[in-house]
């Protein structure tokens, strides 16, 4: 079938799209380039377009509950092969602003629930490295 | 040097499977069903990928206390042509009026707001 239309952006709905594009740069690699006050773009290498809109009376999605607090989307991000590899990421996250939000059974479920600083759910996976 | 990749982007649903076929007839690509999670793959892209979330409730839009939170952008040559496409495929209008602007708002089957970008 013929696609009506390609992906341009993920975009994530904030209180401080400067700040919150910081966090993302410091995660997943780019550079936030401003366009305008409401609309900081994230092109992150190799991956897809993240842009960041100013929501005036922002209110942050509560996890886990899939009532009108549901997260609605999240990023799931490959943090590496091992547990290391996710500590030192759960590490650097954290340092950038993140709060935990699930630890529990991560091994079994190779992932792990973080809240970014404006407290949308993304996930640290533990990815088999080809 | 970045800490991680994204692996995808993960859409709330109640029914991943029937919100998948949605967006594959929309962007194309391979599905790749599991029991409670499917995938998108769409070449050249991200995977999109699709989660049950029991007793799921859509987002309002536009409203201060109902974010939409997350969405997708999406790039098409002719608007009037997507827009069809997609009201077949069981999208709605949001905020379709304006035909002179390059964007318009549309829910998703079930109410993601998702914009066509004419950019």
């Amino acid at each position: 079938m013929a696609a009506v239309a390609r992906l341009r952006s993920v975009v994530l709905d904030c209180p401080d799209p400067r700040e919150l594009a910081v966090f993302y740069a410091a995660v997943g690699g780019g550079t936030p380039e401003e366009d305008g006050p409401d609309w900081v773009v994230l092109q992150i290498p190799a991956g897809p377009r993240l842009a960041f809109q100013r929501a005036p009376g922002y209110t942050a999605p509560q996890w886990p509950r899939a009532d009108h607090g549901s997260q609605q989307f999240h990023l799931d991000f490959d943090a590496g092969g091992t547990w290391e590899e996710v500590d030192t990421a759960e590490e650097k996250v954290l340092a950038l602003g993140a709060k935990v939000l699930d630890r529990e059974d991560y091994e079994s479920k190779d992932f792990r629930v973080y809240a970014d600083p404006a407290g949308h759910p993304f996930c640290l996976c533990r990815i088999e490295q080809p | 040097m970045s800490l991680a990749k994204v692996g995808a982007v993960v859409l709330d649903c109640p029914d991943p499977h029937a919100l998948a076929g949605f967006y594959a007839g929309v962007l194309g690509g391979t599905v790749v069903d599991e029991e409670d999670w499917v995938e998108l793959k769409v070449p050249g892209g991200p995977v999109i990928a699709f989660q049950t979330a029991p007793e799921y409730v859509p987002p309002t839009w536009p409203s201060p206390e109902g974010s939409q939170q997350f969405h997708l952008d999406l790039t098409v040559e002719d608007l009037d042509a997507a827009e069809k496409e997609v009201l077949a495929l069981g999208a709605k209008p949001l905020d379709a009026d304006d035909r002179a602007r390059t964007f318009r708002v549309y829910a998703d089957p079930v109410g993601h707001p998702f914009c066509l970008c004419a950019c």
